[in-house]
């Protein structure tokens, strides 16, 4: 089962385009969209009023509450997603091989636009071990503006704190350090000399999405990493990846 | 017995006959990939069209295991025949590659290339390089996509040795986009057969054939829906689509 979600961000505006179909075939007409939001530590679950025709459902920012979550599911089915208050797996309809994705597109106001098609799998939302993702990958030295959009989806309603960090490996060095909280898009704003080889993007308690931001000129570039253990294809990778975190956890205890 | 049935149930062979007869078949099968090898996906270079390709890649034996890998990256054009060939070692942990006109001599074209990392060190895992290529159009802003697609692997006699993706021998796959293309100006659509015979496929009611491994773009305009239709278990494309003087490049 996976989660869509939009940006969140003032600056810029994302749409967010859901299909009713999956790769291989075609979802059932019956197929509805439906929300969550979190709101004094509860699940608010609600039917999704939005844009759409017989292929997709398109969202915008403005249709919809900061840090709202969507799924798909029939109508019928999507009251039990919330089990004493925490989401539960409730269908497999977008459980495919490839991933199931929705089309995450954000456009700034001159009309540059990006986008990459998104999800958020369920596994994910019960995780609560950190991520690291090198910087110099996907963002760009010497763009106009350089961020991060780190998104967690936590099973709880909860909005805890935990920290992120810039930290130059080499110097074992913690460069910058904030707050960033579960069931939000976090926004991260990175300076332009902190991109080089050295440096990465860590979070030891809080696990999520990194994705790219990069604007030059009004052109944009917007895409994530990949978590380190898909660069893993033996049995080993969880064990690899865990091991070069360690690194990184001792920097910052 | 449970076991006996699960072995033989994935044993290489029966897994042939499970993907060639489309029965519970495994679409991305690395299960006859011996250790210490390294996977490369299929990534596209382009220089045509005031195009450039920006290739990010990471040492992957020295970021997992502190060992200096020596790499490899072979470059194809369109009809899979091999242009150049460039051997590195003693690299950073991140490195870039710029493909442009001059690096591909003089052409102005687009194709395929892969990347395999060696090591002297006996190390008992299989490393995928799944790693990041930007397209630049007309000096802007690189545009990231990352890699989506295990297709070759490198074998120690440095051979390429293939058959990552499989296909169907009876049953055509559709695979739709997950995207709406109405409300661009155009798109292009990056495709590479990953299998080791050529494939006939359909983009929407049109009818196409690739050779293996080779690669097309084609161009589409005013379609709301692309759907590829082919007996290739994933035919997964890198989608260029543009509007106005933007352009936006992700994998479908």
């Amino acid at each position: 089962m996976n989660f869509f979600f939009c940006l969140d961000d003032t600056n810029i505006n994302s749409k967010l385009t859901i299909p009713k179909f999956q790769n291989e075939q075609n979802l059932k007409q019956s197929i509805l969209l439906f929300s969550l939001h979190s709101q004094n530590n509860k699940w608010i679950l609600n039917k999704t009023e939005c844009d759409s025709d017989c292929d997709f459902f398109y969202i915008k920012d403005k249709d919809h509450i900061h840090n709202t979550i969507y799924f798909l599911a029939q109508e019928n089915d999507a009251h039990n997603i919330i089990k004493n208050n925490v989401i539960s797996n409730i269908n497999k309809l977008t459980d495919t091989n490839p991933a199931f994705r929705a089309n995450l597109e954000i456009e700034n106001e001159m009309g540059g636009f990006s986008s990459y098609q998104s999800d958020y799998p369920f596994d994910m939302i019960k995780i609560s071990n950190g991520i690291l993702s090198p910087l110099s990958i996907l963002l760009t030295e010497n763009a106009d503006i350089n961020k991060i959009y780190f998104r967690n989806i936590f099973f709880k309603p909860t909005a805890h704190n935990g920290n992120y960090y810039i930290i130059n490996k080499k110097q074992k060095k913690i460069l910058e350090q904030g707050i960033i909280e579960t069931n939000k898009t976090n926004i991260i704003h990175i300076k332009n000399d902190f991109i080089n080889e050295e440096n990465y993007f860590f979070t030891s308690n809080i696990s999520g999405i990194p994705i790219y931001f990069s604007q030059k000129n009004n052109h944009i570039s917007f895409e994530h990493t990949h978590p380190p253990h898909q660069y893993i294809l033996s049995e080993d990778k969880y064990s690899l990846v865990k091991n070069l975190k360690k690194n990184f956890n001792e920097i910052i205890n | 017995m449970k076991l006996l049935i699960k072995k033989i149930y994935n044993h290489p062979n029966f897994v042939f006959l499970r993907n060639l007869l489309d029965f519970n078949p495994i679409k991305i099968n690395t299960s006859h990939i011996s250790p210490n090898l390294s996977v490369s996906d299929g990534f596209l270079w382009r220089t045509e069209k005031n195009f450039r390709t920006i290739f990010k890649f990471t040492d992957l034996y020295k970021l997992f295991f502190g060992e200096l890998s020596k790499v490899k990256i072979v470059f194809y054009d369109k009809n899979f025949k091999q242009l150049k060939s460039l051997n590195f070692s003693d690299l950073n942990l991140y490195n870039n590659l710029t493909i442009d006109k001059n690096f591909m001599h003089g052409i102005e074209d687009y194709g395929t290339f892969y990347i395999f990392h060696e090591t002297e060190k006996n190390i008992d895992s299989i490393i995928r390089n799944s790693c990041y290529t930007g397209y630049q159009k007309n000096n802007k802003i690189f545009s990231f996509v990352h890699g989506n697609l295990p297709t070759l692997v490198n074998t120690k006699n440095r051979k390429i040795q293939k058959n990552i993706i499989g296909k169907s021998l009876f049953f055509y796959k559709n695979y739709k986009i997950q995207k709406n293309f109405f409300n661009y100006d155009f798109s292009e659509i990056f495709l590479q057969n990953p299998t080791n015979s050529k494939i006939f496929f359909f983009l929407n009611n049109t009818k196409y054939s690739l050779n293996k491994y080779c690669s097309i773009i084609l161009k589409i305009k005013k379609e709301k829906i692309i759907n590829l239709k082919s007996k290739c278990f994933i035919f997964r494309p890198i989608v260029f689509s543009y509007k106005n003087n933007y352009i936006d490049v992700h994998h479908g």
